[in-house]
């Protein structure tokens, strides 16, 4: 493990991109600040500019609009950086895979653009709270 | 309002909109389906919309074989009942006068079928796309039944999505 | 005159959607607003014409998230519109209820985001704690969170226990006291009203010539609520037996906003209520049956306002078209009716007040007489919580907002 990664699994920081969610990964991500669940305990705090994040809170799919503005912001967070892919639709593109608007899977947009990136899918349609929880301490132990 | 009351409404449509009626049908008691020519159809709306309060819904486009059909529906609330004005927008010209016009809630809604259909709104005043990007190709209409089910590119041209 | 332009969006840190927001300044006053959509455009209209009739609710329920319910319900009163079918009176209260739990959560959620807004903090943590008694109701009623997956043509798609009735009453009671003390804080508070009041004022005329529906034009004075004037289901008859009345006020600024959805909130509970004690026992669903040629509409009022649907069928087990109007799509462009003449730190209030799928930056650039510097979304709302503190300072009051310095 190097310097980077041991001191990007401390206190991990977040910047939340919804792409074009139907916004329930967007407010279940949101609950998980509030007082039931309350992740800030672990350290976990949303932050204003990707260019304060360690790790990326994806949800939603990318369609022709929003793909560049994904790109662009992949490439403003700092290195190394965790994706979180959440829900169904961020992972292989629910229902909305083949549509007009919907060119490309978000893992491939970021393997295009990296490809070292670490991509952490986390599935469900919402994932529960839990299950975000859960997905994100997995993947900071096998970092 | 009983069913009775409904059933008159399509009385009331009637002699408002006057000659521009070709055909008025209502199926059930809250839902009228009014087809008004092509030419009269802004000035069909406009008395629907001043005369009679009807509260634009939303509009639907959809193809058939020669023609674009456009829906306008326009909710009367005072008469609880849904009034859905139809035309038919022929093709190759697909030209048709703004209802926008002269109400702003169907500016965003016949930008959309503008961009989705291809129809052309005379007299709109703020024809930009609205949901699809800018550099969105001239001539592509994605709602149409020619359009294939493949996602398009930033730079326009369609691939086939492998997954 | 020399005009500053404000671009916002389209990423937004705390919130849902991408949209992109151009406000034309005038010092701090806004003069002109427009808005880019298209960030969230994901061909809905178009998959579902590749979808059967009994697929398509799952596909309009993943249109958003937090009134997933709505948009399955006016798709399946659209095709029963078309069929005509009648499905049983428990199916029919079954979809209420959900209905209505949606609208509790979703007011829940519109005030702790609007707290958060004006600095009040407190209110955004505790507005979400009570929610989810709501979301855990749901939950057991109907085995998700969100995605609730309750409608289907001819009826609910499937039937609620008497257990998780009796639990969703008790959710009920406790969020009802809940309720009763935001809406004693919201009414009470000096600051809340100087800050809320007269802001943002969407009048009576811009209303209807917006085509604003739901919490947007009922403040002002728009007596436009589809449960009462084309009822459907359980509404038309729980409104004559008095469970619930519409709730209108008259001077459509972010404060009547703000207490229309409070005070909607309680008339949900007690619909909930009423409908959990008259449910009726028996079938909950039925076979539609054959499809046929035809059109129809449904409609239902979500808690944001009218979701429209129009389907049309030529007989085959696919819609040949299926149209979707969610209601931000008619109350977004009231913006460029109540945005101008107001000060840039009420902007992102103004826009809360909607309560559209809000979003709205990753950084906001202001660009001014050539200079360029960059204001990020927390100065955004920096700017509006020290707007509060300012209030506070003139009347005297003792803050509470100090940690935000």
């Amino acid at each position: 493990m190097g310097l980077k990664t041991a001191a990007l699994k401390k206190s991990i920081w977040v910047f939340h991109v919804a792409c074009s969610p139907c916004n329930n990964c967007d407010i279940e991500i949101l609950d998980l600040l509030t007082p039931r669940f309350d992740v800030e305990r672990f350290g976990i705090v949303l932050v204003g500019s990707p260019r304060h994040a360690d790790a990326l809170l994806i949800t939603g799919v990318a369609n022709t609009h929003v793909t560049p503005r994904l790109i662009e912001t992949y490439r403003a967070t700092a290195k190394p950086c965790v994706c979180f892919l959440f829900g169904a639709c961020a992972s292989h593109g629910n229902f909305f895979r083949g549509s007009y608007n919907v060119p490309r899977r978000i893992d491939e947009i970021i393997r295009e653009e990296d490809p070292n990136a670490i991509i952490v899918y986390i599935p469900g349609c919402p994932p529960k709270p839990e299950a975000m929880i859960a997905g994100v301490v997995k993947a900071l132990s096998v970092l | 309002m009983t069913d009775e009351q409904k059933y008159a409404v399509s009385e009331i449509v009637k002699s408002a909109l006057g000659g521009m009626v070709v055909s008025i049908d209502q199926p059930r008691p809250n839902r009228i389906y009014v087809l008004v020519d092509q030419k009269d159809f802004p000035a069909a709306a406009k008395v629907v919309y001043e005369q009679l309060g009807g509260r634009l819904a939303t509009s639907t486009a959809l193809e058939v074989r020669d023609a674009v059909e456009l829906i306008y529906h326009f909710m009367l609330e005072t008469e609880m009942v849904l009034c859905n004005l139809k035309t038919l927008v022929m093709k190759p010209e697909l030209k048709v006068g703004s209802v926008g016009a002269f109400l702003p809630g169907a500016d965003w809604i016949e930008r959309e079928m503008a961009e989705m259909y291809g129809v052309t709104f005379e007299g709109h005043p703020d024809p930009r796309h609205l949901l699809l990007p800018d550099g969105w190709p001239e001539g592509n209409y994605p709602m149409r039944k020619d359009f294939p089910q493949q996602p398009g590119t930033e730079s326009g041209e369609t691939k086939p999505v492998v997954y | 005159m020399k005009k500053t332009i404000l671009p916002i969006g389209p990423f937004h840190p705390l919130l849902e959607e991408p949209e992109f927001f151009t406000f034309h300044l005038d010092g701090e006053t806004v003069i002109d607003v427009d808005v880019r959509i298209g960030y969230n455009h994901r061909g809905h209209e178009k998959l579902a014409t590749g979808l059967t009739w009994d697929q398509v609710p799952f596909l309009v329920e993943r249109i958003c998230g937090i009134c997933s319910t709505s948009h399955p319900y006016a798709y399946v009163l659209a095709v029963e519109d078309m069929l005509g079918i009648e499905p049983p009176p428990r199916g029919k209260y079954i979809r209420s209820l959900i209905g209505e739990m949606e609208r509790i959560h979703s007011h829940l959620l519109w005030l702790g985001l609007a707290g958060h807004f004006i600095g009040y903090n407190t209110v955004w943590m505790w507005a979400w704690r009570y929610r989810e008694e709501i979301l855990d109701a749901c939950e057991l009623l109907s085995g998700n969170r969100n995605h609730y997956a309750m409608c289907r043509v001819g009826g609910a798609r499937r039937d609620v226990s008497q257990k998780a009735l009796d639990f969703t009453m008790k959710a009920l009671d406790t969020n009802e006291k809940s309720t009763k003390m935001f809406l004693g804080a919201v009414a009470d508070d000096p600051v809340i009203h100087k800050r809320l009041k007269g802001v943002g004022i969407l009048t009576k005329e811009d209303a209807i010539a917006y085509c604003a529906t739901g919490p947007t034009s009922r403040p002002s004075g728009v007596r436009w609520d589809i449960r009462e004037t084309d009822p459907y289901d359980a509404y038309g008859e729980s409104l004559e037996a008095g469970a619930w009345k519409v709730i209108v006020t008259e001077n459509g600024d972010v404060f009547d906003k703000a207490v229309v959805r409070v005070l909607e909130t309680l008339e949900s509970i007690y619909l909930c209520r009423w409908l959990i004690e008259n449910m009726p026992d028996g079938d909950f669903q039925v076979v539609p049956g054959e499809m046929h040629e035809g059109e129809g509409c449904g409609h239902h009022e979500a808690p944001r306002g009218e979701v429209f649907h129009y389907v049309r069928s030529d007989g085959s087990n696919k819609p040949i078209r299926h149209k979707v109007r969610a209601p931000t799509f008619s109350n977004l462009p009231t913006y460029k009716a109540s945005c101008p003449g107001e000060q840039i730190a009420d902007v992102a209030l103004i826009t809360a007040a909607i309560d559209p799928c809000y979003c709205c930056t990753e950084r906001v650039g202001v660009i001014a007489g050539g200079k360029h510097s960059s204001l990020t979304q927390d100065d955004l709302v920096k700017l509006s919580v020290e707007k509060t503190m300012e209030i506070e300072k003139r009347m005297g009051v003792k803050s509470v907002l100090n940690k935000f310095k």
